[in-house]
């Protein structure tokens, strides 16, 4: 019957041994458990020890030999080195170019787009336009209704234009006794 | 005393709870050591993962590299640093506008073009207004028209405008709004990258011709770093890319080659 540590059975059990030795018996089983325990505890804990310490020196072992690879595949490399720097150089200038050239057809379109919405008889005096899109137009017109016409326009294409405002409309004589409306309009080019 | 050492023995209980105890003092103690060793152990394993990336990575670039095409690739080089030099090309930069300004059929006022050391150089057309006279004045000499001046600033001129990594390029012309679009347009077939700040299109009060102010920015290449862990490539879709780069920049301008020691200089 098992029983729990150092716990004797009360059972009458048929035992051949004398009382003295059984007891005996049992100190001594007691004994060597008790010296086993902190042994094997040794032992395992040496094990673990040493199985960590041959796994550390192979991984060392093998950082050795990958950075001699890699001391050996970089002077290899360094024979390349102005090659890879061309081609490293050829492409960051050619995006450069690209993209500059993107910009300076976006702004051509900005001012195609301007053009687009200006009515017939307004003409435009002065257009001023950066490359982030915003533009800011003066013009003239004889009928104020085209200046509502041109703002119009722009307001109502919100996918190309936004933050149109009026900045100011007032009349003038034109010398030629004829009133002239002359406007600033200020709008931003959305970029595509 | 082996009296009293038997009877010690007798206390199994006692010694197995000490033995017990020992080892996990033993545990204890033991316990970091171990603990240590483990953290070294992943820390070099995972350091090893690392190099042996950088390993691949490196022995694929040295691949790459060992097989590209050194002969298409200087040509392409020559061609992105035309496009966008290192340094301040103000002479070149003047004569590609020049070139453009003759295409697009306007006339050039005025142009500015921003120095290395901080100021502007300038250059005015001759009065004529038939077209610019901007020329690049290390070359021309002999008997042709003297050409206009490109000066140092005067301290009044303009603003500094070299810009970090460019610098920047004003010029004044008169023409016709489709003009000025085509002159914008032609941009992208200069063999030098310009971009395209900002415009001001002035109708004259009288004769109703326009007036273009344009500022471009003129960018200048930055060194580029490259290690061995870049994946630097250049594929059949780049060369394609390029080569039709190469045939569409059709606009650029030399220096001319003209007979030198003028016999009088001033006349």
């Amino acid at each position: 019957m098992n029983l729990p540590f150092g716990k004797k059975s009360k059972e009458k059990n048929i035992n051949l041994l004398p009382e003295e030795s059984s007891e005996a018996f049992s100190i001594k089983k007691d004994l060597v458990l008790a010296l086993i325990t902190p042994f094997a505890t040794i032992i395992l804990l040496a094990i673990v020890f040493a199985t960590l310490f041959l796994l550390e020196k192979q991984q060392a072992i093998k950082n050795t030999n990958i950075n001699k690879e890699i001391n050996e595949k970089t002077a290899e490399w360094k024979k390349f080195a102005s090659t890879a720097n061309a081609i490293k150089s050829i492409k960051t200038n050619y995006d450069l170019h690209q993209n500059q050239t993107d910009q300076n057809k976006q702004f051509i379109e900005s001012i195609k787009d301007i053009q687009g919405t200006v009515p017939n008889t307004v003409i435009i005096s002065k257009l001023d336009i950066d490359n982030t899109g915003a533009v800011s137009v003066d013009g003239t017109a004889t009928n104020p209704a085209t200046v509502y016409q041109f703002f119009e326009v722009l307001k109502s294409k919100p996918e190309k234009f936004e933050n149109t405002t009026l900045k100011s409309i007032g009349l003038s004589d034109d010398k030629t006794g004829k009133g002239k409306y002359n406007f600033s309009i200020s709008v931003t080019v959305k970029s595509k | 005393m082996k009296k009293n050492f038997i009877k010690l023995l007798k206390k199994q209980q006692l010694i197995i709870t000490l033995s017990i105890i020992f080892s996990v003092i033993l545990v204890v103690l033991l316990g970091p050591a171990i603990y240590i060793r483990f953290v070294s152990w992943r820390s070099i394993a995972s350091v090893n993962t690392q190099d042996l990336e950088k390993l691949r990575t490196t022995t694929e670039n040295v691949s790459l590299l060992a097989n590209i095409n050194g002969t298409r690739l200087d040509i392409y080089k020559d061609l992105i640093e035309k496009m966008v030099p290192k340094e301040s090309d103000q002479l070149r930069v003047v004569s590609i506008i020049d070139e453009l300004v003759k295409k697009s059929k306007v006339t050039l006022k005025s142009i500015k073009v921003g120095g290395g050391s901080g100021g502007a150089a300038t250059a005015a057309p001759t009065a004529s207004g038939g077209g610019p006279a901007a020329q690049p004045q290390s070359s021309d000499a002999g008997e042709s028209t003297p050409p206009t001046t490109t000066t140092a600033p005067a301290s009044t001129s303009t603003t500094p405008t070299v810009q970090t990594g460019g610098y920047n390029l004003n010029i004044t012309f008169e023409g016709t709004f489709s003009n000025t679009l085509q002159l914008l347009g032609l941009l992208e077939n200069t063999k030098r990258t310009i971009g395209v700040k900002n415009i001001i299109i002035t109708r004259g009060e009288k004769d109703n011709i326009l007036t273009i102010t344009a500022d471009f920015s003129l960018p200048l290449s930055k060194d580029t770093e490259v290690t061995s862990q870049d994946r630097v490539a250049f594929t059949q879709k780049d060369a394609d890319a390029l080569s039709t780069l190469l045939s569409k920049l059709t606009i650029d301008a030399l220096p001319t080659n003209l007979p030198t020691g003028r016999s009088d200089p001033f006349n």
